[in-house]
């Protein structure tokens, strides 16, 4: 697929979530919204391929294409989320949110974004980041991926997050009474 | 795409117009679709590079079809969202393309035209639903909206909505990503060391884009 993709004219590549089944091996079922992947760098060494690609616009699939030899599919891009002004001061919001509760969550697992992680300044792409970044399972973060409007998102991202805070809190509030049955 | 697709998919995007059109009569919808949804269409259409050359939709395809097509331009309109025309003369230039050996798939499919006279006027008689809304001049061939309805067509947009699909490699993954965001990839399997050959052979370096 990669040998494809570097052939073309723009480096680009679908990523889409596997409902069910491995991600190796093919017969795996697919969501069918998914991110455009832009390709910023590839390193090829012997026997390895380091590839760097950021997330650029959203796509539904119209219709799946046989998978031989790699997975193609046709695809239509979604239309860019509009924010307003009251959505930009829920994004502030959402996002305090978001990384409280990842600066909450860290002293239980390890998650792959600090809270005090820098995000773009641009509210268009900070909204996704936001999303991103939030300690949420793939379902929660595909839930997020398919609003369609930056209202819904926000509403979907602050009720998941919350969710995600109480299990957190939940977990520690276990884990403390199991200290507490430790023999002294 | 060949032949046959792009003229079932004409037949299957005149129904679509013919819903659009209807669609665009009603109160508050005429507006949103032809000002704010098909402009990004046309960024797409306009980024496409097979919109130049031979196959650059230009003014005087616009004024070739208009007499077939009645399709109007707005006068208002930025310059390239001019550049637009029919969807039988894309099947048209298609044609032309097969013949000068252009690769199908760089062919823009146009999905729908809406077009709307600047004159207030309506090229078309729309169906009698609407026509308590309007009276149709035989002699100018136009609709007239009626005073007072909403029913506001000629506004002197031209709304081109292409069919923004491609087709796209996919890579099926257990996470989500989100734009904006990085994605990081490493594989070090037998099919990736068969795939590095091949890709280090294409470009004679081996660190990459941008």
């Amino acid at each position: 697929m990669l040998s494809s993709v570097l052939g073309e004219t723009e480096h680009e590549f679908g990523v889409v979530l596997i409902e069910r089944g491995s991600e190796v091996g093919g017969g795996d079922v697919r969501f069918g919204v998914g991110t455009v992947a832009r390709i910023a760098s590839v390193e090829i060494t012997e026997g390895s391929i380091v590839l760097l690609a950021t997330g650029a616009a959203r796509f539904e699939v119209v219709r799946w294409l046989a998978d031989d030899p790699f997975p193609r599919a046709q695809v239509r891009e979604l239309d860019a989320l509009d924010l307003d002004a009251p959505t930009v001061s829920a994004l502030a919001a959402a996002e305090a949110l978001v990384r409280a509760t990842i600066a909450r969550a860290s002293e239980f697992v390890e998650l792959p974004w600090s809270a005090d992680i820098a995000l773009s300044d641009e509210s268009a792409e900070r909204i996704w980041q936001v999303a991103g970044i939030a300690p949420l399972g793939s379902l929660g973060q595909f839930a997020l991926l398919r609003s369609r409007t930056a209202t819904e998102l926000l509403a979907r991202l602050v009720e998941e997050t919350q969710a995600a805070d109480a299990r957190f809190t939940a977990r520690w509030a276990d884990d403390r009474q199991d200290d507490g049955d430790l023999p002294q | 795409m060949t032949t046959e697709l792009v003229t079932s998919s004409s037949h299957r995007c005149a129904s679509t117009l013919r819903a659009k059109l209807r669609a665009c009569s009603l109160p508050a919808a005429s507006l949103y679709r032809a000002r704010h949804r098909p402009s990004s269409r046309l960024a797409i259409l306009n980024a496409s590079p097979c919109l130049s050359g031979s196959l650059g939709l230009s003014e005087e395809f616009l004024s070739a079809s208009r007499a077939d097509h009645e399709l109007a331009v707005d006068r208002q309109m930025p310059k390239t969202s001019r550049t637009v025309s029919s969807r039988s003369v894309i099947n048209r230039e298609h044609g032309t393309l097969q013949r000068s050996g252009v690769v199908d798939h760089e062919i823009p499919r146009v999905w729908s035209v809406l077009c709307f006279y600047p004159e207030s006027g309506w090229p078309q008689r729309p169906s009698r639903r609407v026509s308590h809304l309007g009276r149709w001049r035989r002699s100018r061939r136009l609709w007239i909206p009626r005073s007072g309805s909403h029913y506001r067509p000629g506004r002197g947009r031209i709304a081109v909505m292409a069919d923004a699909t491609r087709e796209l490699a996919m890579f099926p993954l257990g996470s989500v990503l989100f734009p904006g965001m990085p994605l990081p990839l490493r594989s070090s399997s037998r099919a990736t060391s068969r795939c590095c050959r091949r890709c280090s052979g294409r470009r004679s370096t081996s660190s990459g884009w941008c």
